[in-house]
């Protein structure tokens, strides 16, 4: 019965490309949508076709942009999500276009009520996209595209061999720590 | 006995309600004698709900409010018990509603003087008030339903 994949989940968005202090937003359980973080691993194929017939093989792995459903219920989560739209003077958020809103964000999708099976992405790239609809049965729901970037091994506190490799993300026990952008695994004794 | 456990978190948040006083689990009190009702209140039912085998438990749940003439507050003052019967249902309702927001509360669920521990538990709404019938002491019984997805620490520590 136990399964460390189910469970209520926060988001944690840090921009890291505010001078290397990283701001950070979290989105609790009750602003997310019920599909979750969805990432997604595509076979590239390769395929030759003779008069002998078609032969098809993988080649190589393409990765999809993550998408991820959020649930703003205010302005400020607004401003929480994608804090360059937003006015102070007139507490105001207006979408701001033009390439990707954050071009180095970590993205840790983690339980609330426990530190296990969770998913960080390490420098990915957040767009904003998606459709910002008022209707009269659906609470407004914004689909945030987020596009994994391979990040070395070290990166995600990976030694040895993995350490050159590397990766979209990283599924880990542990907690994110949004001030520092380290994780502290289970288990594991910070060195 | 999740619902026990919702009870317990639903009375901490509604000022006139305890469980054992006026708040109980399963059915109202009633006395083994005559077999009429002992108490007016709330009481929590417990409804069947789809499982998967990895899925998290899942369990509907029925809230039933029913306050009879004669009823009096925790101050032994009259109530009228038509407008008290609606005005404890719209709050257990916004509660429901509103559950998500205490997701840190509802991490863990407990059941005092048991070793009942629930975690990680989604309280959800699933159906709106509807009257019920008209009990032989003259309250009407108005119900919701909730819906509930938890795990149980006691068999998470067995399995692992």
């Amino acid at each position: 019965m136990a399964n460390d994949f189910t469970g209520m989940r926060k988001v944690t968005i840090r921009d890291n490309t505010t001078g290397g202090t990283g701001t950070f937003a979290v989105m609790t359980p009750d602003k997310i949508g019920a599909d979750g973080l969805s990432s997604t691993l595509e076979t590239n194929e390769l395929t030759t076709s003779s008069y002998a017939g078609d032969i098809t093989s993988p080649n190589g792995t393409n990765i999809a942009a993550s998408t991820l459903t959020l649930l703003p219920t205010s302005i400020k989560d607004f401003k929480a999500i994608w804090p360059t739209g937003y006015d102070e003077a007139t507490g105001t958020w207006q979408p701001p276009i033009g390439g990707c809103t954050s071009a180095d964000a970590t993205v840790a999708w983690e339980k609330v009520c426990d530190t296990k099976g969770n998913q960080i992405l390490r420098h990915c790239q957040i767009a904003l996209s998606g459709e910002f609809a008022f209707s009269r049965d659906d609470a407004m729901a914004i689909e945030v595209s987020i596009y994994p970037v391979l990040s070395e091994g070290s990166e995600y506190g990976l030694s040895g061999d993995k350490a050159n490799q590397m990766f979209p993300w990283q599924f880990y026990d542990g907690v994110y720590d949004p001030a520092t952008d380290k994780v502290t695994f289970d288990g594991v004794t910070a060195p | 006995m999740i619902g026990l456990a919702v009870l317990y978190w639903l009375c901490g948040h509604i000022a006139e309600l305890e469980v054992g006083v006026n708040a109980f689990y399963e059915d109202l009190p009633i006395d083994p004698q005559t077999g009429s009702m002992e108490r007016y209140g709330v009481y929590i039912t417990t409804g069947s709900a789809p499982m998967t085998p990895n899925g998290d438990l899942h369990q509907y749940l029925t809230v039933y409010v029913a306050i009879g003439e004669g009823a009096t507050n925790r101050q032994g003052a009259h109530v009228p018990e038509k407008y008290e019967t609606d005005k404890l249902l719209d709050a257990i309702q916004g509660l429901v509603l509103n559950a998500t927001r205490y997701y840190q509360e509802l991490c863990h669920l407990s059941v005092p003087d048991t070793e009942l521990v629930y975690t990680d538990v989604r309280l959800l709404p699933s159906s709106s008030k509807v009257r019920g019938g008209t009990l032989t002491n003259g309250a009407i019984v108005k119900s919701l339903v909730a819906e509930v997805y938890y795990k149980e620490k006691e068999k998470e520590a067995n399995n692992g």
